[in-house]
């Protein structure tokens, strides 16, 4: 439990910090935004990597798990960056 | 369970350097002098949290290697292809199918024995709010590339709505289902019929809302989703599941309220109003309406307007009109 209540600490410490980062971002820049926070949501692919057990179920969970977070995190990641590339002076 | 918490201290270290990139990538990329280079820095923490996790695989490497790969491939190339006004409908349907792994990470938790009743609350949390982000994204993609035309009245949206409201109880249901099993009689296969009605559920919730308010929603989704990794990080005890998962979460909230204020709407209006009502309520909020016209209507009204107010946004960056509206900005 004593391992949950510090999470739980990093959860809202996080969360906070979160709130603060955008306080002023110029409406421009709010769909590259979006894409890239989108991006770091791929980081499910950190906890897919995580999955145990055995058996059919198990596995195919898992490879379905980190097929879509893998999808996430390179579409995201590629797609944020040609949306960036629009915005460099010509 | 046991092994996820004897993670290695160079795990937990590399993971606390990769949070802090991930910080200042996403402050980074809300600046435009230093965007690009933010999501450099995000995609640098990406990989190196990824990396280091694979120390330590408990299922077979083949299953990894193989989901990767293609996950890898199908993502390039999507993203890659895509044209350019097609890019707000692809970040929907990626922003689902990251909601799509939580919620299998959750199902396949749930398969894990001796679940402790916390963890089986945050099991079911994590399915629900991962699959509302599936299913609700997937409607957003089709709204968006309008696939999908059905509105606000409809009796298929109607259904759909129903189905969301039911769901809401069938979750308080299946988070204290270990405790009061034994007071109610249970059903076996309730998790089956759960996952199922989560994704019924996300529908019901993004199919009323107007195409034109997509954006936002898409917003809230990605929020969501990042929420979701948030409790996945909580399940797995796992750091920078936390602290990623909950910075997309509380930036993507933010951000969601930004893009609705300037559309001059709350969230409650575009969540359950709907765009036609806005139109006709009258009060305090300002509100208004778009109206596209055409190229020579705009001269006309230009001509004789004493002040124009441009507000850039991403169709602006994408007609690659931001660099002329400034230039002759600049000659006024």
């Amino acid at each position: 439990m004593e391992m949950y209540i510090l999470l739980g600490f990093v959860l809202l410490l996080s969360i906070f910090l979160g709130l603060e980062l955008i306080a002023k971002v110029p409406s421009t820049l709010h769909t590259p935004l979006m894409s890239g926070a989108n991006a770091i949501s791929g980081i499910a692919l950190v906890g897919a990597l995580m999955l145990s057990g055995d058996g059919q179920t198990q596995n195919l969970l898992a490879f379905g798990a980190i097929l879509f977070a893998s999808i996430n995190v390179f579409g995201g990641y590629l797609v944020t960056n040609r949306m960036l590339s629009m915005f460099k002076k010509k | 369970m046991e092994s996820i918490t004897n993670i290695s201290a160079i795990q937990n270290l590399v993971y606390i350097g990769s949070s802090v990139l991930f910080i200042l990538g996403i402050k980074m990329l809300g600046k435009e002098a230093t965007a690009v280079k933010g999501n450099y820095l995000s995609a640098l923490a990406m990989f190196s949290a990824v990396a280091i996790t694979c120390l330590s695989l408990e299922i077979d490497y083949k299953v990894i290697v193989a989901g990767v790969l293609l996950g890898g491939l199908i993502g390039s190339a999507i993203a890659i292809k895509v044209k350019m006004t097609a890019i707000p409908e692809m970040v929907a349907l990626f922003n689902g199918f990251g909601g799509l792994a939580t919620f299998l990470i959750a199902w396949s938790q749930f398969n894990t024995p001796d679940n402790s009743v916390f963890q089986h609350a945050l099991i079911m949390l994590t399915v629900y709010i991962g699959g509302i982000t599936f299913s609700g994204s997937l409607v957003a993609y089709g709204k968006l590339s309008e696939r999908i035309k059905l509105g606000k009245g409809s009796w298929v949206t109607n259904v759909l709505i129903s189905f969301f409201y039911l769901s809401l109880p069938a979750l308080v249901y299946v988070i204290f289902e270990p405790s009061i099993s034994t007071v109610l009689p249970s059903v076996p296969s309730y998790f089956l019929f759960f996952l199922g009605l989560t994704l019924i559920a996300g529908l019901g919730f993004v199919t009323p809302i107007g195409g034109g308010d997509m954006p936002v929603v898409i917003s809230l989704l990605n929020s969501l989703s990042g929420i979701a990794a948030a409790f996945a990080g909580l399940l797995l005890l796992n750091n920078v599941l936390i602290v990623a998962g909950s910075l997309v979460g509380a930036s993507g909230l933010i951000l969601t309220v930004i893009m609705a204020k300037a559309m001059n709407r709350t969230i409650g209006n575009i969540l359950f109003v709907g765009y036609a009502s806005a139109t006709q309520s009258s009060g305090k909020v300002e509100q208004g309406e778009v109206k596209p016209i055409s190229a020579e209507d705009a001269y006309l009204i230009l001509e004789n307007a004493s002040s124009v107010l441009i507000v850039p946004g991403y169709g602006m960056a994408v007609a690659q009109a931001q660099h002329v509206v400034r230039e002759k900005w600049a000659n006024y």
